[in-house]
């Protein structure tokens, strides 16, 4: 069993940059004359160069020359839109008639054109241009995938231990909503993994009375449920404010809305018209929530799909093919395995069931995946003898979490 | 949102007139003859998104033109329209105006929608980087921030106040963007959650603390660092985080060679506000502060905090002011914006926003929730 890595860091493409032509001197002066400059590969024709952005890919820019036998500069370009769609397109062309032009402009979607013969000036300032280009289009992913991410990430996990019900899910939640949105294919996942992991953040806008209330399951007032089956509109609004996050908190207002229309928000809102962020916050959180009782994932989601009318169908028989996550061990259920002093814990490992202080406090949630700021917290708690050792936990190993025996 | 305008310069009016016909329907957008009335409109009307200027105008021509409009709205994305695509004029035009792409006279209907509409995107993407760091990243660490501060008020109280300040210094002292330094303020705390509650306790009430916890709470700082370190784009952040304690000296946490101009800016301002708050809080402001920590030789950047006491010359932002009326108030009638005189306690004596904190509405919200339920101390004292 593998488990996803928690920062999902993108390979990191260094100015790199493919030259195609179907001239082998040319590229030799090239690669000659530019080397030091900078880092790049050469193909002879275009059938090369598709092994080679397939092989060592992505690359930060492509130059194709227009006239090669067999595929063209058009052709080629077209090609590298569909395999690499972010990768900068320069054109090399002895013959920029307007038709070329027009053609790689509209087909292959060429961000420069350069004439042969080239100035070795042109080129590299050309060859600059594209870079930045590279970086501009690549800097939205980044930032959303890691600046973003990894911040709410740090947070969520602070909050996960100074107030564990209300976050103490969403580590797991995060990482099985990701496989889901993959699985799902969805363009992109960052949203909802934000979503997955904000999801019940207004629980901190209710009373500390009433959340010990919910937690122990006692019976509310009207008043009492009514003001919890509002959490999730206290967590949208709180993200409502933030600029991009609109769709995030449109998932999180709908989370605990059925597939049939019932359920909150009471609007007329079902079915495919429910943000699908929220339909997998529906299913997963569900699932989530199980799984931390105990019970294997396969069982929650057998359990899931034979309910009610509460689930989409798709999304529920998307995550019934992620594979990773039905083998996922549930933590209760780590009966018999042995433990580990405090002393010896390590980032990435996963406890298997709370950590509580002499006094019954909870520390850290079952099913968090430590990181260092946490192993530090239990250390220090550890220095003053305020922590039940020792801990059991799963570490992961090259072929996922295993139990430490 | 960003700009979605564009503005057509060129010195023959007919073609302006031309143009606006063709493409209002399908762009926002301004004319201009001439480059002097072109950058008039850009201070007067500006931002543009994109903006299409003729090579050969009399006066002031399209690469001139292009190349102040790169320096006074670097952001607008620049096309050069031109009879006369001589080599020398392309490389100008790229070289000193920067310029995106290149439109022919006469040019095509198709070619100049194409043109405009990669324009734009060009100028989506360019102020993209802006609006995530400034927009969305900073308020979601804004909104988190928060929700910390009402979880434990008494470690991260201090953050909004600070947020607050370090932005109106900032910008006070000309920086171009403090987001940075916003978010720093906000996070600087992260690494007590290492430490145990007791130990913030004791803090908290300025108990005595032993060696070894005292050790845990001046090591926060690190782990606050180590949180950070690894997330793109914040490595400023994590330094601010992780020298916001250190003297000007070289004293102090961490203890490294670092002193001086060598510690970041951010954390030198930090340092000051936060030392001045902790004043603040004592009763202990302006003249009597400013001797206070002038006193404290070598502690602060000395040109930073003379700075600091221009820039603030009684209180920090959101500071209580003797100046300004106290409200009393019921929870129901507070305002986000307000800021808080007292402590605001549940009824059985549990803290939920401590003194000097602005009122956000999530704020608001917890409260009237709270006085639905628990009950919460009233009158609340407000300004």
């Amino acid at each position: 069993m593998i488990l996803p890595p928690l920062n999902p860091t993108q390979a990191v493409v260094v100015n790199r940059l493919l030259f195609v032509d179907d001239d082998c001197n040319l590229l030799a002066a090239l690669q000659r004359t530019l080397r030091k400059r900078f880092n790049f590969e050469i193909a002879v024709g275009g059938q090369e160069a598709l092994e080679i952005l397939k092989e060592k890919g992505p690359f930060a820019v492509v130059v194709v020359d227009m006239n090669m036998p067999l595929m063209n500069g058009v052709e080629l370009l077209e090609a590298v839109a569909a395999v690499s769609p972010d990768t900068v397109r320069v054109m090399l062309t002895g013959n920029a008639d307007q038709r070329t032009a027009a053609e790689a402009v509209n087909r292959g979607s060429v961000f420069r054109f350069l004439s042969k013969p080239c100035e070795p000036e042109e080129l590299t300032a050309t060859l600059d241009t594209a870079l930045k280009q590279y970086e501009l289009i690549t800097t939205e992913k980044a930032l959303l995938n890691q600046t973003l991410n990894g911040s709410l990430q740090v947070l969520t996990d602070i909050l996960a231990m100074l107030d564990p019900d209300a976050f103490g899910q969403a580590q797991l939640r995060r990482s099985v909503v990701r496989e889901v949105a993959v699985q799902l294919g969805l363009a992109s996942t960052w949203d909802v993994e934000i979503a997955a992991l904000l999801a019940e953040i207004g629980l901190v806008t209710l009373p500390s009375v009433l959340r010990e209330k919910v937690r122990t399951r006692q019976v509310l007032t009207d008043n009492e449920s009514q003001l919890v089956n509002r959490v999730p509109e206290f967590s949208a609004r709180l993200l409502g404010s933030i600029p991009r996050l609109e769709s995030v908190a449109r998932a999180v207002l709908y989370q605990n809305k059925n597939y049939d229309g019932t359920g909150f928000p009471s609007d007329g809102v079902f079915g495919a018209e429910i943000p699908v962020g929220a339909r997998m916050l529906r299913v997963v959180g569900a699932v989530v929530k199980m799984h931390l009782k105990g019970i294997p994932f396969p069982d929650a989601l057998r359990a899931v799909l034979a309910g009610p009318e509460h689930y989409d169908p798709a999304v529920a028989q998307a995550l019934s093919l992620c594979r990773s996550v039905l083998r996922r061990q549930p933590q209760a259920a780590a009966n018999g395995t042995r433990s580990v002093p405090i002393a010896e814990l390590a980032p990435g490992h996963v406890l298997l069931s709370a950590i509580v202080t002499v006094e019954g406090t909870v520390v850290l949630a079952a099913g968090v995946t430590l990181n260092a700021a946490q192993i530090q917290r239990l250390r220090n708690y550890s220095s003053l003898n305020a922590v039940v050792e020792p801990i059991s936990v799963g570490i992961p190993t090259a072929n996922g979490v295993s139990v430490v025996k | 949102m960003h700009s979605q305008r564009i503005l057509f310069v060129d010195d023959d009016a007919n073609l302006l007139a031309s143009m606006q016909r063709n493409l209002r329907k399908l762009f926002s957008f301004d004319t201009a003859i001439g480059g002097v009335e072109a950058l008039a409109l850009i201070k007067s009307a500006g931002p543009y998104a994109v903006i299409v200027a003729d090579m050969q105008m009399p006066g002031m021509d399209g690469v001139e033109l292009l190349t102040k409009v790169s320096e006074q709205a670097p952001n607008t994305v620049r096309v050069m329209l031109t009879g006369n695509a001589d080599q020398k004029t392309a490389t100008d035009a790229v070289n000193k105006g920067r310029i995106f792409s290149f439109l022919n006279k006469p040019c095509e209907p198709e070619t100049l929608r194409f043109t405009l509409e990669a324009g734009l995107k060009q100028h989506e993407l360019v102020c993209m980087e802006r609006e995530l760091l400034e927009g969305t990243l900073a308020g979601s660490v804004k909104v988190l921030g928060e929700v910390l501060s009402m979880v434990d008020p008494a470690s991260f109280g201090r953050g909004q106040k600070l947020r607050d300040s370090v932005r109106v210094f900032g910008q006070w002292l000309g920086m171009p963007t403090t987001w940075q330094y916003e978010m720093a303020a906000q996070l600087a705390d992260i690494g007590l959650v290492s430490v145990p509650p007791l130990i913030l306790r004791k803090l908290g009430q300025g108990m005595e603390l032993m060696a070894r916890e005292r050790d845990m709470v001046d090591k926060a700082p690190q782990i606050g660092h180590d949180l950070l370190v690894n997330i793109p784009r914040l490595e400023i952040v994590a330094k601010i985080v992780l020298y916001q304690g250190k003297n000007y000296d070289g004293s102090g946490f961490p203890s490294d060679k670092v002193a001086g101009e060598d510690i970041p800016v951010g954390a030198r301002m930090f340092k000051i506000l936060h030392d001045r708050a902790l004043l603040e809080n004592e009763g202990v402001v302006k003249k009597r502060a400013y001797d206070t920590m002038k006193a404290r030789l070598h502690h602060y950047d000395p040109v930073l905090l003379d700075k600091c006491f221009k820039c603030f010359e009684s209180f920090l932002t959101n500071a209580i002011s003797a100046d300004r009326v106290v409200l009393p108030l019921t929870v129901y009638e507070l305002q986000p914006g307000q800021i808080l005189v007292s402590d605001i306690n549940s009824s059985n004596g549990v803290l939920l926003v401590a003194a000097g904190n602005r009122l956000t509405e999530i704020m608001i919200k917890r409260l009237s929730n709270y006085a639905t339920f628990d009950g919460v101390k009233e009158p609340i004292y407000v300004q």
